[in-house]
């Protein structure tokens, strides 16, 4: 009777179904839908942002110029990590749940997420050499975020290797659950074990060394990242789809006939 | 020397070439990841026969002399 009434009740206030978003087939065209949205304001964000930080903030007292790599450098990290996170939020609810579509969400975030792990090691890299004197020291926040990138390859190579894909979904869960546990790492390394990789840029609740212009450079850039990352994520979350369910009775009436 | 334009532009002294470099790599990565999720795109609507079914559309609207 409670089911009946609420479903009367969404019915008659016209909200979506929400349920049909939660099979591949539903979600396809939502997808499709959220896109173009996602990747214009990932555009426009970053080009803001970039030009904020570029040309209207100031030059950071201590580190000149150079600071600027900021703007992508952070950015990249920040995604790299929440990527991650999401990424092995997806493939624990599938490994809980045993549906389709949360492990076809982890297989399509984890190249997105390669992408900026790598971004971030590299711009490092190019701040570290003029700011420290080398490309690369063995300091914790490094090492994490090396590692990192050596996880998201793992989930790659996985679903890369194994012809069963369900299975694969399974077993790239337990990695990326397993590797979550060095997130929390990544994030406090500085504090915990503070070498040489300086403070965290922004911090929640607290005060920053950088100028309020720089703040809002570095904000608008990392949610043009994160659009950009949604878009890719979800392009490549239809490709994952179609690859998936090329057989299935949906996609053969879409093709108008048996794939070839 | 006067330093180019395109080097002076960030006003980030000698160590333009860090930042210019690390903006271009991110620009890079982007531009590799959109054209591999491109690829991956076009193989996979190949394979289901979209691609082949959105061209055979297009040039049936304009049929080329000697079809007759």
């Amino acid at each position: 009777m409670t089911r009946f009434l609420s479903n009367a009740l969404v019915a008659r206030a016209g909200y979506p179904d929400w349920d049909r978003y939660c099979s591949p087939r539903g979600f396809y065209p939502l997808v499709g839908t959220l896109v173009p949205w996602l990747a214009a304001g990932a555009f426009i964000l970053t080009a803001l942002g970039l030009y904020v930080g570029l040309v209207l903030a100031p030059a950071d007292a201590p580190q000149g110029g150079i600071y600027r790599i900021v703007f992508v450098h952070v950015p990249a990290t920040w995604m790299s990590v929440f990527i991650f996170v999401l990424m092995a939020f997806w493939a624990g609810i599938g490994l809980l749940v045993r549906t389709r579509l949360p492990g076809m969400m982890a297989q399509a975030l984890a190249p997105t997420g390669t992408m900026f792990a790598f971004m971030a090691l590299w711009t490092g890299s190019l701040w570290g050499k003029p700011a420290w004197g080398g490309w690369w020291i063995w300091d914790v926040r490094l090492i994490a975020g090396l590692v990192l990138l050596l996880l998201y390859m793992a989930v790659m190579a996985l679903y890369a290797a194994l012809d069963d894909v369900r299975r694969a979904d399974r077993i790239a869960a337990v990695v990326a659950l397993f590797g979550a546990a060095i997130v929390p790492l990544n994030m406090m390394s500085v504090a915990f074990f503070p070498r040489i990789h300086q403070n965290p840029s922004v911090i929640l609740g607290g005060s920053s060394d950088f100028a309020v212009k720089t703040i809002v450079g570095l904000l608008a850039v990392a949610a043009g990242f994160w659009m950009y990352g949604s878009a890719a994520a979800l392009m490549r979350l239809r490709c994952v789809i179609l690859e998936r369910e090329r057989h299935s009775d949906w996609v053969t009436q879409c093709s108008g006939g048996n794939p070839t | 020397m006067t330093e180019a334009w395109w080097l002076s532009f960030l006003q980030t002294g000698e160590n333009d070439l860090y930042v210019w470099g690390s903006y271009l790599v991110a620009i890079a990565l982007v531009l590799v990841e959109i054209v591999l999720l491109l690829l991956r795109g076009k193989t996979i609507l190949g394979h289901l026969g979209w691609v082949r079914g959105f061209r055979q559309g297009l040039t049936a609207q304009r049929p080329r002399l000697g079809d007759r």
